[in-house]
Formats: structure tokens, sequence, C-alpha cells
């Protein structure tokens, strides 16, 4: 079973009761006994507790295997990781053998070349010759693993054929060849722990053992797609990426997901001008090993409906493809014949905006004499500042940071379904839930999110009463005495009537318990956000100003907004669509401007945490697309305003001035408690209010609305989800 | 003290940005734990964005009408240094 | 405009702008001196040692001057159990806005007019990478390496003792 990570391993002969959580600064990492032991003559130290196989890599001496994966529990059933222990009367299986202090271990001995043959020889006998029509072929470790450990030759000669097995239908992402299956039983593991959707399972025993769902049943997980990466042989392969290309004809490039807020690490496999598929990279900072569903798939949408030129809308109500020169000179043309000036030249921010292009849009509006900066969140919310309020960082952002919920006690979700929204980081509240007595308790619509939680209601007025310590029970028992509880609102709440009485009643909340939530060496107060444009947003300061949120607007710039409400748009306002592909926003407006999607910029992403990362372009733009922050560049050029920069080392010094955590990439930036405390007490205070109404519903008594999470597929068609999703 | 007003409209934006732990920006940092809320109780509407980064230089930024931006630094000061630098700045 | 080259922070332009261009805080540690720089060194440069450097005699274009290239270390395949390759440091060009692929009408193949698109330089460390990068003149980003924290595994914790109500049934 996997144990928690944290900054430190630990002991293993710890009981779980006494699972040491994060420590405070002032102390060293955790203390535990190192043992030394000898692999192939090197001496190595690794924590006690270790298995052998990872002190055999610590040595430099890598292990082949097959069932064994570092994050998930020890099988030990391939037998693929023998290793030879000095004074052991059999080899050793070094994944579920502990490493012993003293140990004198060897890799490369002859009785271990003959183990490795046999169990190579063993899969080998009833894998079918698939390889041609396989799409693990090239990066399957049951190839490489023959070659390096394998004999050379065949014993083969069976009349009656090799073993056959029923392909599974597992559902629209992963494809099944059950002949190829070699029951490591890592996905029956991956699904178990990581997923959380406990349906898959091995049927049978010895030469009959089948992995299945037993019932025919779909993975009904978001994290599906990740057992394909799990699965050394090519029995689960992807399903959309079947037949499509071998891994040597791919270009790999590491870039940042964003359709999410997590800001998962992914790489991105292309080849020519497609991109192919969507891997994960590895980083324990934000998603592990893992991505989502919708990061994996959504990359076939990057071909179909994209805009490839400019286009002008023509008297007749129909797009006119033009020109570059000409789509600027019309869009100038049109800001002058609105006569628009002021707060009357609004932008909207959409999903996908980078930083480079919010920053300098929000340069080139201000210049314009314009604070109208919205961005297309639900209703009428896009039009205001959040209610949360832009200020301080630790308002909006998830300051326990991703790695630190594992170290949480007690997590109380309020409007959120974390399952939805950022699934990565749910798997990881998962994990914490698995391997320590963490507790979870939920304000908003009931949903199933893999683990356990006590349901605390759904409105604003179950809040208020679990915050008063009305409500018994097992939860708040927890929750009352635990020294890390972590508090995780959903974007949502700020799309919401009831949004500022609720971040109110937290911010009163956590001023009340001192010194429990939010502290210097933890902050437990979270907004998790689920738009990737949002923290780079509230970080440059792209918000209205009340003035502009009155204000009728009559040219609108949308910036990759698709979400807009077309109601809310004037009908003789002109407006200006930059994006990449010919969606909603598109076809509201009379100019468009071909962008860039994210696999085709190296731009700035900030993740829900404030990290900021930096995406890598795989592939060039179609068409006349060009990148976005050039074209807001070059309109400003046409407009008459004079931009202090150049190029994008003048961007990023212009981002630098604005936030220096905007450039420093990987890294992540807190926010010190002084200052993280004079947010919470501007939000107590309702300094960020938007309006009489809002104002007014600040009283309980009309705190009656469910939160409702704002995913965009029911429940019910959880595995269908990745299928409708595009960038 | 000129922060138990409401500033001038012409003022858009206020940007701090300072580090979270030096001793130069401590003076930054107290002025904005005590002088913050009384300048968003009065001028509930103009953002004052307060950006953290270790290790950089405490400087704040004002933005006035059209995207005029001036700044001032304020590193190494004392908590009545910055308050009368940003003052003038504010009024500038 | 002439960019910066050959210094240790990346993409930063010589001629400063109105204010100091990413100064960092009188106070503020070099990661020199500190003990583990988990920051980005995009702050604080260190003493350059003198070069010969190669672009001088290499007969390179000097538009690659202009063109970024990213130090990495190539991440893990997550299909594959190998881990060797990540194991090495990595230049890669970051792809030319406008010159970068296009299909080829005749074979359908991705021609290109990037001369740079199939260049990829490996080394064994990022000192190496780094010096190489400043050799050939080239504006350079450092991507961190992996972050990965692998825990002690074991395999008695399959069969620990949890008290309270059970939260997953062992199946395999």
């Amino acid at each position: 079973m996997l144990r928690i990570v944290a900054s430190a391993s630990r002991p293993s002969s710890v009981s779980l009761l006494s699972v040491a959580h994060r420590r405070n600064l002032s102390s060293t990492s955790a203390r535990q006994a190192d043992i030394t032991l000898t692999v192939d003559g090197k001496e190595v130290t690794v924590p006690q507790g270790s298995a052998l196989i990872q002190a055999c890599e610590a040595a430099g001496s890598p292990i082949p295997r097959f069932c064994y994966h570092d994050r998930l529990a020890i099988a030990g059933n391939c037998r693929m990781c023998l290793v030879e222990v000095a004074r052991s009367p059999k080899p050793v299986a070094s994944c579920a053998a502990p490493a012993m202090p003293g140990a004198v271990v060897f890799t490369n001995t002859p009785l271990v070349h003959e183990a490795r043959e046999g169990v190579m020889e063993f899969l080998l006998s009833n894998h079918p010759l698939d390889c041609p029509i396989c799409d693990q072929g090239g990066e399957c470790d049951l190839q490489d693993q023959s070659i390096r450990y394998g004999s050379d030759r065949t014993r083969f000669h069976e009349i009656a054929g090799k073993r056959a097995v029923s392909n599974k239908d597992l559902g629209p992402i992963v494809k099944t060849s059950m002949n190829r299956c070699i029951q490591c039983t890592r996905c029956v593991r991956f699904a178990n722990e990581v997923a959380g959707v406990e349906d898959l399972g091995t049927t049978g025993r010895g030469n009959d053992l089948q992995i299945g769902m037993y019932v025919e049943k779909m993975m009904d997980s978001e994290l599906s797609g990740n057992v394909i990466d799990l699965c050394p042989v090519g029995a689960l392969t992807s399903k959309p990426y079947a037949m499509q290309a071998r891994p040597w004809e791919l270009k790999t490039t590491e870039s940042v997901d964003v359709l999410d807020a997590l800001g998962s690490n992914i790489r991105v496999d292309s080849r020519g001008v497609q991109v192919m598929r969507v891997q994960p990279r590895t980083n324990d900072n934000v998603n592990e090993e893992w991505i989502s569903d919708k990061t994996r798939y959504a990359y076939d949408g990057l071909r179909f409906q994209r805009l490839t030129t400019p286009l002008i809308k023509g008297p007749d109500n129909r797009f006119v493809t033009a020109s570059w020169p000409d789509a600027l000179a019309a869009i100038a043309a049109g800001l002058n014949q609105t006569g628009a000036k002021g707060n009357e030249i609004k932008a909207i921010a959409g999903h996908l905006a980078d930083t480079e292009t919010l920053v300098v849009l929000k340069d080139l509006i201000n210049r314009l004499g314009s604070d109208n900066l919205a961005s297309d969140l639900e209703g009428k919310y896009g039009n205001a500042p959040p209610v949360h309020g832009i200020d301080v960082r630790s308002n909006y952002s998830f300051n326990s940071t991703i790695a630190g919920v594992e170290s949480a006690d007690a997590i109380l979700l309020v409007g959120t379904n974390p399952r939805h929204e950022a699934a990565v980081l749910n798997s990881r509240i998962r994990k914490s839930w698995l391997h320590t007595d963490l507790v979870v308790g939920m304000v908003g619509t009931r949903a199933d999110t893999t683990y356990g939680f006590e349901h605390l209601g759904e409105d604003a007025k179950a809040l208020e009463k679990f915050l008063s310590g009305k409500v018994k029970g097992e939860f708040a028992e927890r929750w009352a005495q635990a020294k890390r509880p972590l508090i995780m609102v959903g974007s949502s709440m700020a799309e919401h009537a009831d949004g500022e009485a609720v971040f109110g009643m937290l911010a009163r909340y956590v001023a009340a318990t001192g010194e429990r939530i939010v502290r210097e060496d933890w902050n437990g107060f979270n907004v998790l956000q689920r738009v990737a444009s949002r923290p780079a947003l509230y970080e440059t300061g792209f918000v209205p100003s009340r003035a502009a949120t009155s204000t009728t607007p009559k040219f609108i710039f949308l910036l990759n907004a698709d979400e807009v409400d077309p109601a809310s748009i004037p009908a003789d306002a002109f407006v200006v669509y930059q994006g990449h592909h010919g969606d909603r926003g598109a076809a509201l407006a009379d100019v468009c401007l071909p962008g860039c999607a994210y696999t085709e910029k190296s731009s700035t992403w900030v993740n829900t945490e404030g990290r900021s990362q930096l995406g890598r372009a795989a592939v060039p733009p179609p068409g006349a697309a060009r990148e976005d922050w050039k074209i807001v560049r070059a309109l400003s050029e046409v407009l008459g305003v004079d931009l202090p920069y150049e190029d994008l080392v003048g961007v990023r010094d212009r981002m630098w001035a604005i936030s220096p955590s905007l450039v420093r990439w990987d890294g992540l930036e807190g926010t010190s408690l002084e200052v993280a405390k004079a947010g919470l007490g501007s939000l107590m205070s309702n300094f960020y209010q938007t309006d009489v109404v809002s104002r007014a519903s600040v009283t309980m008594a009309q705190c009656t609305r469910a939160f409702v999470t704002r995913e965009k597929t029911s429940l019910e068609g959880l595995g269908k989800e990745p299928l409708q999703a595009h960038a | 003290m000129s922060f138990s007003k409401a500033f001038s409209p012409a003022l858009r934006e206020i940007r701090i940005l300072c580090s979270q732990t030096g001793a130069a920006s401590a003076g930054t940092r107290q002025f904005i734990t005590s002088k913050y809320p009384a300048i968003k109780q009065h001028n509930p509407d103009l953002p004052v964005l307060i950006r953290e980064a270790s290790g950089t230089p405490a400087r704040v930024f004002a933005r006035f009408e059209m995207g005029v931006e001036k700044h001032v630094e304020l590193d190494n000061l004392s908590a009545k240094d910055v308050e009368s630098k940003v003052v003038t700045l504010l009024g500038s | 405009m002439m960019l910066a080259r050959r210094q240790l922070v990346p993409l930063v332009r010589r001629v400063a702008p109105s204010i100091s261009s990413r100064s960092i805080a009188s106070d503020a540690v070099s990661p020199a001196q500190s003990v583990a720089a988990t920051t980005p060194t995009d702050v604080v440069p260190v003493a350059v040692t003198e070069l010969l450097t190669a672009e001088v005699i290499s007969g390179a274009p000097s538009e690659l001057r202009h063109r970024a290239v990213r130090v990495y270390q190539p991440t893990r395949n997550t299909m594959q159990s190998g881990g060797a390759k990540g194991e090495r440091w990595r230049i890669d060009f970051d792809i030319l806005q406008g010159g970068g692929r296009w299909e080829n009408p005749l074979m359908g193949y991705a021609s290109s007019a990037d001369y740079m698109q199939g260049a990829r330089v490996t080394f064994k460390s990022q000192e190496d990478a780094i010096n190489f990068a400043k050799q050939q003149g080239w504006d350079y980003y450092v991507q961190q390496p992996t972050v990965k924290r692998i825990p002690p595994k074991n395999y008695s914790d399959n069969y620990l003792y949890r008290p309270n109500k059970l939260r997953i049934c062992k199946t395999k």
C-alpha cells in the first residue's frame, strides 16, 4: 500500500496512527533510520522500510519489472524483479522484499539471468504475436525486456496454440485486447487505489486468470486513461489513438495542460503539424503521474473548427476572409465608428487566455482609457470584480498547495466537486483518505467523489450551522480536533448569489479559530479554481472597476471568450474575437482574429496554487494564425497606442513588474501570514461588494439556494465526459 | 492620515510588490497590515494588488488614467517612510 | 534590438527599462548561499567564467542568436518503466513561429523552414548543457528537473491494521 508522499520519506515501522505530519519549518526533515546495504558491490544507503528494488535503483542497478509501480501497492506477481541475495536459498522478489541492513544483493549473476529468462519465457508463451498491430510497439516493456533479459530462442512448440481471452468493453477511452494481458494487475490496483472505481478485478486463477469487470460495465472514472500508461503491454491501449502513430515518429514537447486549473504537466507528442497524443509528465507537486481524461483526449478538437485566417463580417452577416492589415484596420475603423471611449471599451477574457496576452491586453485597454476588463464567468458575475477580491493572492488561490493536501487531517469541501473540477487533485485526496485517518465533509450538491465524506448540507445555511458548531457527528468532532484543517471552496462560489455571504462566513470563522487554520506553516483556506486562465486573470488584476460594470460597452474585445451570454452584448457594439476555435464567441464577432491554441504557443499559465508554469509550442498554428500577444501588440500599433515592449523579453519584463511570481516558472510563491490575514480581514468586512442587491443577500434569511457545482455533464455521464471536450 | 479619505478618481490601481520574509520589505509589510483596511474602507472600488515574491525588492506602482503608471522603490524603508513615499506617489 | 546573451539570467535585456530589470531585494540571499535553491535561478547572476565562444567561428546564421533554447531533462515515458533517458539533459529549440512545419504536397512528409527543428543535443549534466548553450551564444531557459518523491514502499503495508471503518477492501 502506498504511503503518504510527503516532503521526506518516513519509517515504515511506525504504526499508522502516528503517521508524522509535515514538520514545521524549524525542525529538520523527518528523522528515520537509514540502512546500508551492498548492491553489486556498491554500497548504498536508503531509508528504512524501502523495498529492495528501490535500494537497487538507488545504487544504479535498475531492475526490470512488470507489476511493480512506484505509486501503486506492491503485488509481487510478475517475478521479473528476482535478484540474488547472499545466503538466501532462492532468488528474492526485490519489490516485495524489504531492504535489510547489511544485505548483499547481486543483480547480474547467472542465477538472476536464468530467472529473468525463465519469467520472460513464461510470459511470452501465452502472449500473442501482435507486435506489428499492437499500439504499444516501440514503447512496450515486454519488447524491451525480452530483448535485454530474455532468451534468444523459443522453446514453444505447442500444437494447441496460445491462450485466448475475450476482450472486455471498458468504454470509449480504453481499448482492450486481453490476449496480450500478462496479468500484472497494475490496472486493478490503479482502479482500486487511485481512481476509486473499484470495478476492475481478477476472475479465475492460474492460466485462466482474466482481468476485467466481471459484469459488462464502463470504466466510470475521469482518470481512466492512466491505465493505458500503466499497462506494460498492449492489453489496454488508447482507443482514440489506436493505430494512429508509432512512438518513434513522434516529437515530444513538454508543456502544461490548460483544460483545468491544475496545470498538469504534460508531454505533447506530435507528428508533423498534428498533435497525436498527450501523455503525462511526472511532477509530484502538481499532478504526480496522472492526467485526467479531458486533458488526455481533448487534443483532437484542435483539428476542427479552427480559425485560420482573419475574418471580417460582411454586410450580409457572413464572414469574409481578410488579410491581417485589413482586419486590424477594420478594427480600428470599427472603434472609431462606435465612438467608444473610456469604459465603453470592454475586454472579456475567456477560459484559455494565456498570461502574456492578458498582460498586453490589459495594458492596451488601460491606455485606451478603460477599466472594463471582464471575464466570461457565469451570468453577471463576469462583469463585476469577484467577491473574494483580487488584492491578496491567498484569497483566490489554493494556499495549502496541492502537495500539502496530503498532510491535511480534515477537509471541508464547500460548493465544489473536486472529482470533476480537478480530477488529479481528487485522487490525491483519495490517496490521503485511504492511508491516513483523513475525514472529509462536504457542503454542496451531493456527489460521488471516490472517497467517503459526510454530507453536511447543500446551502449556505448548512455551512453556517456547521461553522457555528451546531452540527454533531464524526466529522464535526474530528474537525474540531484537527491540527491541519483544510477548507476547499469551489470557484463556483464566486459565481453564486450567496458567494459573498459564504466567503464572509468562512473568513470570520478562520479569524475566530486563530492559529488553527491559517498560521505560519499551514494555510488551510483554499479556493479551487477550475478555469485555467482565472488565477492569471486575478494575478494581473484583470477585473473591471465598479464604474465599468454599469457602463454599456460599445466596443468589445473577446479574448478566447466563448462562454459569454450573447444577450449581454449590445446589438450595436463592435465585437472582436481573438481565439483559435470558431465557436460561440466567434459567431458573435464582427472581426475574428486567429490565435494559437495552447499546444501552439509558448506561454505562461498560472495554476490554482499560483504556480506559474511555462508551456511550450509543439506544433505550428494553422494557416495565418499568430501568437496571441503579438496580435494584441499589433493591434495597439494600429490603434495608435504606445506599448513599451516589442518582443517576448519585453512582455516578460512587464509581467515581472506586475507580479514577479508570473515569471518564476515552476516555483511557488506563497503569501506571508500578515498579508493573508489582511486579505481575510477584508473578506470579513465585505470590501468587495458589487452592488446593493448582493449586499442585501448577506442576511442569512436568503441563503437557501443550493450550491451547484459548475460541471458541464451530469453525474450519470461520467464516462462520456471526455468525448465532448475540446479546446 | 491621508488614507482616511478616498483617493482621486484618477487613480485606478495600486500595486504593491514586496518580499514575504525579507527584512528590506518589513516596512512595506507593516504598511500593508496597518493601512490596507483603511485604504479599502475608503476606496472599496480601488484594486490594491499585493503581490509577494521572495527576493523581490519592495516597490509600489500606481496606475492612473490612460494607463499612466508611476512607481517608487520602497526597499529598506521603515513603515513611516513607506507611507510618506506612497502618499507622494499617489498625489503626483 | 540586441538581446542579452551569455548570461545566466535567460531572456533579460541589457538595456534596462525604467525599473531595474529583475533586480533583487537588498537583503535577499543569493542562491549560491542558500542551501537548497528551489526557486528558479533567474534572479541572481553567478560569476561567469570567460569562455571561448564557438559562435564566432561556427558560421551559424545570426538569426539563431535570437531564438530561445530549452535545457531540460526529458521526462520518462509513462508507458514504459525504463527511466534512463530521463537522466540525461537535452537542448531543444523552440519552434519557429511561422516557419515551423507544413505538409509536403508530394509525400505528405513534414517539411520545415526551420533548420534547427531536428537538432537535439544530449548531455550528461546540466552544467555541460548550459556551458554548451553559452558557448554557442544561445539564449536558454533551464527547466527545473522533475520533482519526484517516491516514499519507501513495503509489502507489509498491504496488511496493515486500520482501526475504524474499512476504507478499501483489498482485492488484488
